[in-house]
This record gives C-alpha cells, structure tokens and sequence, in this order.
C-alpha cells in the first residue's frame, strides 16, 4: 500500500493543525461516491488517526463513531484497490472517472478472474477476422474475446479438411463468383454475410478453471455460458456440437487446439439469405439429430428471438461473469509481416475450384 | 460392443448429457511418452510417432489428418501436424527433434485408424532423430499413466 506522510486529522476540532482532506462523502450520501485510488489515499493515515485518537486525551481529537466508519471504508477501499492493482497490472481509473457508487461493485466482483482482452468489430471482413484470431492463437499469450458484428460481403468459410466437390454447388459458386474461404479451424462449411454475428474466444489452456483442453471439454464450457445469455428463452440448448432453439441450429462451432492455447469460435445466424442457402449441398457428416432435413428446415434465425445489440451486450456480460474484460482496438495488435506469423486461412482460387468441379464429373 | 456405445453416445447426445469417457487408457511398456500426448518408439535412430490411446479417447472420431512433407524439420515439443475431430483441429507435437522420413500415407483414406489402433497402424510419422539425447526429457510408461491419471482427476 502506498501512503502518505500522516499528521493527525483534525474533526471538529478548534486546535491549529490543518485538516488533511476528508474521505467523508458528500452531503446527503452516506458513502464515497468513489473509490479512492489506493495511491492517493493515505490509508495508513487513517488506520493511525483512529489508534492516535482513541490514545488522546484532548476531546477534540476524539473521532465520532460516523468518521470511524469513513475510515474504515476508506482502508477497505484502499486495499481491494490495491488487490486490484496487483490482479490487473492496473490502477483502478474510477477515482478520476466521475462515476457513481455502482461501479465500485463491479470492480470489487472482478477481482481475482483472469484477464481477458475484448475487440468489438462490427462488418469486418471474414477472412481478416479469421486471420487475427489465427495470429493471436499462435503468438499471443493472453486471453481474448473478439465480437464481430456482420462481415461485408456474403462469403462461404469451409472448415480446414473441406472438400469443395462435396460441401458447395460449384457450378453456381463460380457463376455467382461467390468467395470460397478454407479457415484454420475444424469443423463445416457456412455462408455467411452482414446478417452473421460472430464471437471468439482465445483462452491459455489454464484460463477456465478445471477445463481439459479438449473439443468436448470446451465445448461444454461454451454452451454453459450461452446459456446465460439465453437463459429462459427458446429453449437454447447445446445440440451435437451446434447451437439450437430446439431442433434448430442458428449458431455452429469450430475450435482449434495447440499445445497451451485453445480457439472456440462461433458464427450466429441472427438473419441469412434464403437464397444463399443454395450455394451449399447436404453435407455427407451431418449431425443426427438434422435427421436429412433440408438447410431451411434444420437452421432458425436468432432474430425471431432476441434483439441483435441485446445477444452481444448479454454475451459480454456473460463473459465478465469469467473474466476481467479489457477493451482492446485493433492498432494496439502487432500486424502480421513476412517475417513473423502468415496465417493459414486463405481464398480458394478459381482453379481449384474448377478442378474440384471437374475432378467431380470424371 | 461398437454399436452400442454408438447407441449411448446418441442417447448422451439427444438426452444433452455429457459422455464419459473410459476410466483408464491403454499405455504400452517400451514407448516414450509426450506431457502433450504424443507417443515415440524408438529402434536405432529411427522413431515412429503417434498419438496415445488417451488422446485419441478424448479428442473424439479422427476425420482428418494433416501430414506434414517427408523431409521437413520436427523439434521436440514443437507441432508438426494436426487431427480434426468432432469440430475442433489439434496440434500433434513431436516428441523429438529430427527429420521427417515418412509419413503414414493411409491416414489420408483411413483417418479412423488414429482411433483404432493408437499405437499400431495408426502411426502418423517416422523421424531420423537428431539427439537421442532428448529422450530422456520423455516419460516412460508408469509415468505417463500416472499423469493421464493425475490429468482426469484435476478435471
């Protein structure tokens, strides 16, 4: 703790020793509108004014039971802003925020999670998205959440053993011109576009208490916190690996896992294209419970049950319930270079999809 | 017996329980073994190398194996490969450090076999290992078995 050189404060008193600034709150409150940061609060002043005082005999430096209470909050707010320093690496900004008495709550509810740093993106382009997280799995040592709000162009995204021939309708693929992307990750191919709300996380492998770093494992974990964000509503449940209101998908995982690290990504469908569902075939592993139903019969949109801006808002929140949330703009991120890390993910190119499609008829 | 374990691991699934997974995992005397996994047998200067029972246990059904090129650079501790499974990719570490002699080409048609059979045809690659040194930062079989047994009972 840091403190301040302490001169006894003086209350109501008449002598002539000037008083040290007060942790009193304001007039009509009954506590600190904020707390103090622990550097600029000399808590073991007050810890000393109390002992000072009880050991005085002059009655003007006896404290009144109300600016003990004060102190002893004061000290109390020093020292979990102290822990907070210690957890986060940083001070608490609250003393200069100008904010209410809620926020000392949350502040005290986040100490001891670990660290975890947030991007909101909202249209960024897929394949950018998926190059970030790529980069941040494989060379960053911190945990991550990133949220993107809707990617711009509609954009088929295949999961890293995907075979053209077999998941898309090539032929209209290349009519349409519709960009084909193989990602890093497992798991199925999806089309995705404006009306797609992704979210990620990036964890070390000790960032969730007792989690095996396995894809069922993370799984599980993943669908537990969904749940939150759903809780009462649809009937969310975690459905062989898919996000479903019942029988319905609307939200698909893929994951990929390195020796310390693991990513867990998601694409929900909020809203999609009816037309767009064309582009893809049935696939060959399909989970059981689809039981052959047709794209527009097997997957639901998110809209018919919760405001866009209310699932990402709750899906933070969720998060925080966790981790301690940083917020982190995309410039504060190394770019990628030659010389340090290329990502995987990449567009297929014309000709190979033309040799998919070729390769298919003979 | 497959079927049905097929069977429960359905219900599991419609009844949205989580499966459990077997209490024990295979290990074999006379390999070496990976904090990560990985097994290496070693004959002379040759080491072929897998994933373990344990592993392929907790991954789930192999759909795909990424190889790596024969004749590329492997390094103790270092991913030289991956194994898509259920929805997730993993990385597959080598256990020593060497060149990359072959690899087992029927994993392309036959992923399941890493499944299968873990330590026998499921092989992935063969190594002409550079410092048979390094073996020493590996764990025998008892050793191993104690930390899969330490690894499930933290979790």
């Amino acid at each position: 703790l840091v403190t301040t050189a302490s001169r006894p404060s003086s209350r109501r008193c008449t002598c002539s020793r000037p008083p040290l600034p007060s942790h009193a709150p304001a007039p009509g409150r009954r506590f600190l509108a904020r707390r103090p940061s622990f550097r600029h609060f000399p808590a073991c002043h007050h810890i000393l004014s109390i002992t000072a005082a009880a050991c005085c005999t002059d009655s003007c430096s006896l404290p009144t039971l109300l600016q003990v209470k004060y102190d002893l909050y004061g000290v109390r707010s020093c020292v979990i802003n102290a822990l907070a320093y210690l957890a986060q690496g940083k001070e608490n900004p609250n003393w200069n925020s100008g904010s209410d008495s809620k926020m000392l709550i949350p502040q005290t509810k986040n100490i001891g999670l670990p660290l975890m740093n947030l991007m909101r993106f909202k249209g960024l382009p897929i394949l950018q998205q998926l190059h970030i997280e790529e980069q941040l799995l494989r060379t960053s040592s911190e945990n991550w959440c990133i949220v993107n709000d809707g990617t711009n162009d509609p954009t088929i995204v295949m999961g890293v053993s995907g075979k053209p021939a077999e998941l898309l309708e090539i032929e209209s693929v290349l009519d349409d011109q519709v960009p084909v992307i193989r990602r890093f990750t497992g798991g199925g191919t999806v089309i995705v576009d404006h009306g797609t709300v992704f979210v990620t996380f990036i964890c070390n492998k000790e960032a969730v208490p007792n989690l095996q770093p396995y894809p069922r494992p993370i799984m599980s974990w993943s669908s537990s916190l969904y749940s939150k964000v759903f809780q009462g509503i649809g009937d969310f449940h975690l459905r062989e690996n898919d996000y479903v209101f019942g029988n319905h998908k609307f939200g698909g995982n893929a994951q990929s896992i390195t020796k310390n690290r693991w990513i867990h990504h998601t694409s929900f469908l909020w809203d999609f294209n009816v037309q767009n569902m064309s582009y893809l075939k049935h696939p060959k592993r399909a989970p059981a419970y689809r039981s052959a139903r047709s794209h527009l019969d097997f997957i639901c949109r998110m809209k018919d049950y919760m405001p866009r801006s209310t699932f990402m808002d709750k899906t933070v929140e969720a998060t925080e319930t966790q981790f301690s949330l940083r917020p982190i703009q995309l410039e504060a991120i190394r770019t990628c270079s030659e010389a340090e890390f290329c990502p995987s993910s990449r567009f297929l190119t014309n000709e190979e999809l033309e040799a998919a499609a070729v390769a298919l008829q003979s | 017996m497959a079927s049905s374990m097929l069977w429960a691991s359905r219900a599991a699934s419609y009844l949205r329980i989580s499966v459990f997974h077997r209490g024990f995992s295979t290990v074999l005397k006379d390999l070496k073994y990976a904090d990560s996994h990985e097994w290496v047998k070693v004959e002379g200067n040759s080491a072929t190398i897998g994933i373990t029972d344990h592993a392929q246990d907790h991954l789930g059904d192999v759909v795909y194996v990424e190889l790596p090129e024969v004749g590329a650079a492997v390094k103790q501790g270092e991913s030289f490969g991956a194994v898509e499974s259920v929805k997730a990719t993993s990385d597959v570490n080598s256990p020593v450090s060497g060149k990359v002699v072959e690899v087992n080409e029927e994993l392309s048609g036959s992923p399941a076999k890493v499944n299968s059979s873990p330590y026998d045809n499921g092989w992935i690659i063969k190594v002409e290992m550079k410092d048979a040194g390094e073996l020493k930062n590996l764990m025998d079989s008892e050793e191993y078995s104690k930390f899969c047994e330490e690894e499930d009972s933290k979790h």
